[in-house]
């Protein structure tokens, strides 16, 4: 390999600090991705392989909704609004029509299921948006680019990274201090104990899957100004969650916010380094920490063992 | 059935060989890639069936197998006889290393990790351009002259699998076969019967990687190329889909649906270019209403026709019933 | 005499809880104790510990003059320790005879075999297991679909299967009307007397305790805190205190 290169050109601090900001922009869409697959494999049980499907649906729908307004400046605010509420029903809809039967089955039927859902999402994308890559106009009002502390950054990407810690917090806010809250962390503590106190566990099921499809779905529009949008990105957006669920810990909230923190930041690093092996440091991480600490930063040994 | 083992042995290669005979080109290497298929799901429902181990990585094993025999072909120059033996014995070693990690964890965290070593083989191969070729693979394979016309090759291709499925069958049906599946159903009872599972289940992981491999190495001959998408993650989803199609709690319930699979693909190719979408609906409606997968309802409709009275003699059999899997 | 079994200033914690906090016991050959003690006083983990289920934070275990401390179980199987469950712990999907069938391949050494059909092997071992505790004829069946009180005694058929030294029952009875717990237990005495196996239970079902039990030990809180036959243990003050409530 040739390290000379690293060094005859040395990036300046306003140019990392940009990455930095690049890294934890994408750290944000992870988590709202990560949050929601993390929340469904706490309370339910299921690794939602069909997560990332959700939330390449999110994008393609945003893109639709751009098409149908012709592009009006309120379209993104529409698609903002609209757009993540479709997913969630369809969420609904895979839950009440798919997974509710085979509950009683042991875990793996459930991955399956949900993986049988990627396969045929990924080409009804193809088949109905086709197999080019798609974009969507950033929103007039953040088109623009700010300057901050001497780097000049996207308004949008800036936006994004705002938007992260108040969707966090609101999420925090609905799990630990809502009565909602309280009965998820009930049924994803005890399931037939929660039943038994007469919570009814379905329709918590279907809460929450819906909710977990709404973050993907939101996290799906609001990729879609910065992004690509191409039927490949269910698969690369699902394996980066799975390594932020996994390095945080298996149903672990604040382990989805640390993960994808991580996660984010590595990669808009180790694409500086070694450019090629961004992608393989995802997975090597993943394969340390399940090796090391399989229970993730933040998860609980003692619940693993339970499982 | 089980002294006559080399009787099945010679009946298996002698039809297998008339019908390869019978058929055209087009045919014959669509029989071949079917045989490979069978013995790719075999090694894999090794895993999923019998040790109830779900790996989102074994694809990453059949690619080591073929990679093996390309890298050395083409960077070490090693005769072809030699690669051929060396191809699985490596796959088999890199099983050992990666299943060493793997086999300490359960369940879905076992799956996660077995993917992202798969992932990294897959990446590696698929970014090191300067060695393995990259996504363009490497074409043009030598083979061993006795090999090279397809008739030939076709006789080593169904004379390995089917002395491999042997093999598998002999494995699947001795204690230590039963010793997987008492861990598949209980593990920690499992340790209190005295089965060291750890060390059984890198014992298997092992030798699942090692016919992987084997699988590999007949398909890059098959081809004369091997290329990173055969070691890619969703390759492992199609082994997975014709292991449930067929049923995993049978022996012989991945190679018919390893036939269904690769028949379909073939045939489906010409028609349309979604075919996931069809694979995705195949396993959605396996899951739902044919856990048991076609072999297993079979076995379970003959069962119930004969209706054997409770006998003190009891049936063995895989397909004990059941319709979820345990994950260990 | 000398014991079976010794355990020495035994404890395990489970974050700030002792669980077990400090036993000693000895259990001679062929002896038949019971373990009682009210809820979560330390005795599944006590079990647990010398059944090599994890590992104890102190203490040392010695079997037949051997120090077999933190083992794992599979290796205290193979030392003739073997265990029931408290909640039924089969093979569910595999039949009776093959749950029974592989305890005992295991205990002849035969897990790493891959070369002989497992059809041929133990057969007359596995039956005769199997009508020792009255399955016989249901070896055909697949586990799960047992009733209750035959899966309780399949799971004590399983740890019997490998012709033990010391067996652990944990609860033998739980779940059982009266009849079929007197049925189990006759057949465990029954099997301990001809085979002078040495017997550990734990139980809360009094009946059984003083019917069975040739010598009983009552923990609480982790520590045993009396031993004796049934009628010691009947006058003890400490025991009486713990379930009444007498004294002070």
């Amino acid at each position: 390999m040739d390290f000379t290169s690293l060094f005859t050109w040395v990036p300046g601090p306003q140019f990392l600090f940009a990455q930095l900001l690049n890294g934890l922009t994408r750290s944000m869409l992870l988590f709202l991705v990560s949050s929601g697959l993390t929340l469904i494999l706490g309370v339910m049980g299921v690794a939602n392989f069909a997560h990332g499907s959700l939330y390449m649906l999110g994008a393609y729908g945003s893109f639709t909704m751009g098409t149908l307004l012709g592009g009006a400046p309120s379209s993104f605010l529409l698609a903002v609004a609209v757009v993540p509420l479709a997913i969630a029903l369809v969420g609904g809809l895979i839950e009440r029509l798919l997974l509710r039967r085979i509950y009683e089955a042991e875990g793996v039927m459930q991955i399956l299921l949900t993986y049988a859902v990627v396969l045929m999402v990924a080409d009804l994308v193809r088949l109905i948006w086709g197999p080019e890559t798609r974009g969507v106009p950033k929103p007039t009002v953040l088109a623009g680019a700010v300057t901050l502390l001497g780097t000049i950054y996207p308004s949008y990407n800036l936006l994004i990274l705002i938007l992260g810690p108040f969707l966090a917090f609101g999420l925090w806010f609905l799990l630990y201090h809502t009565a909602f809250g309280k009965v998820v962390r009930a049924t994803a503590l005890d399931r037939e104990m929660a039943n038994a106190l007469g919570i009814n566990v379905p329709r918590i099921f279907t809460l929450v899957f819906m909710l977990g499809a709404w973050l993907a779905g939101l996290a799906g529009v609001l990729t879609a100004p910065i992004g690509a949008i191409t039927p490949t990105m269910d698969l690369s957006i699902i394996v980066e969650s799975f390594v932020v669920v996994v390095i945080g810990g298996l149903g672990s909230f604040w382990g989805a916010l640390l993960g994808a923190l991580i996660v984010g930041v590595i990669q808009a690093f180790g694409i500086l380094i070694v450019p090629r092996m961004a992608l393989i440091s995802i997975f090597a991480i993943m394969a340390l920490v399940l090796i090391l600490r399989p229970w993730g930063l933040l998860g609980n040994p003692r619940a693993l063992l339970a499982r | 059935m089980w002294r006559s083992g080399a009787w099945h042995w010679l009946v298996a290669v002698a039809v297998l060989f008339t019908l390869s005979l019978l058929l055209g080109d087009f045919y014959r290497h669509l029989g071949m890639t079917v045989l490979i298929m069978a013995l790719f799901a075999l090694s894999y429902n090794l895993l999923l069936g019998e040790t109830g181990l779900v790996s989102f990585g074994h694809a990453a094993f059949f690619g080591v197998g073929g990679y093996t025999y390309a890298l050395l072909a083409t960077k070490v120059g090693t005769p072809a006889l030699v690669n051929i033996v060396l191809a699985p014995i490596a796959t088999a070693l890199i099983a050992l290393l990666v299943g060493y990690f793997c086999v300490r964890l359960h369940g879905i965290l076992f799956s996660m990790l077995t993917l992202a070593f798969g992932q990294v083989i897959y990446t590696v191969t698929f970014q090191w351009y300067s060695f393995t070729g990259g996504d363009n693979g490497i074409v043009g394979l030598p083979a061993p002259p006795l090999l090279i016309p397809p008739g030939n090759y076709a006789v080593f291709v169904i004379f390995v699998v089917v002395t491999c499925g042997i093999a598998l069958w002999r494995l699947a049906h001795s204690p230590f076969g039963q010793a997987l599946r008492i861990m598949r159903e209980n593990r920690e009872r499992a340790e209190f019967i005295g089965i060291p599972v750890r060390r059984l289940r890198l014992i298997v992981f092992t030798i699942a990687g090692g016919f992987a491999g084997i699988a590999g190495l007949l398909f890059a001959l098959l081809n004369r190329q091997v290329f990173p998408d055969d070691m890619y993650w969703a390759q492992t989803a199609q082994v997975l889909v014709m292991s449930l199609l067929g049923g995993i709690f049978t022996f012989l319930g991945p190679v018919v649906g390893a036939f269904i699979v690769t028949v379909l693909q073939y045939w489906i190719a010409t028609y349309t270019i979604y075919w996931l979408l069809i694979l995705g609906t195949i396993l959605l409606l396996c899951v739902l209403f044919f856990p048991q997968g076609i072999v297993g309802s079979l076995q379970e409709r003959l069962k119930h026709r004969l209706a054997p009275p409770p006998s003190p003699s009891p049936l063995k059999g895989e397909g004990t019933g059941g319709g979820g899997l345990v994950v260990g | 005499m000398k014991a079976l079994l010794s355990v020495r200033g035994l404890a395990k914690s489970f974050g700030g809880l002792r669980a077990v906090d400090g036993v000693d016991l000895d259990v001679r050959q062929g002896e038949i104790t019971a373990i009682i003690g009210p809820n979560g006083a330390g005795k599944t983990t006590f079990f647990n510990l010398i059944s090599g289920a994890f590992p104890c934070d102190h203490g040392r275990i010695v079997f037949d003059g051997e120090e077999i401390t933190n083992l794992p179980a599979p290796r205290l199987f193979k030392r003739g320790i073997c265990r029931a469950f408290q909640v039924v712990n089969l093979f569910p999907r595999l039949t009776l005879f093959e749950n029974v069938q592989a305890a005992l391949l295991s205990h002849q050494g035969k897990v790493f075999n891959c070369f002989l059909h497992v059809d041929r092997l133990a057969r007359q071992e596995t039956e005769q297991v199997l009508s020792e505790v009255g399955l016989a004829e249901k070896a055909s069946l697949v586990s799960k679909n047992l009733s209750h009180g035959d899966q309780k005694r399949l799971d004590i058929a399983i740890a019997l299967a490998a012709k033990p030294r010391l067996l652990l029952l944990d609860e033998p009875t739980a779940g059982l009307n009266p009849k079929e717990s007197r049925e189990i237990m006759g057949l465990v005495e029954g099997i301990a007397g001809r085979e002078n196996l040495t017997v550990i239970f734990i139980e809360h079902d009094m009946d059984v305790v003083f019917s069975v039990a040739e010598t009983i030990r009552v923990m609480h809180q982790g520590r045993l805190i009396a031993e004796g036959t049934p009628q010691v243990i009947k006058g003890h003050p400490e025991v009486r205190k713990v379930y009444l409530g007498e004294g002070e």
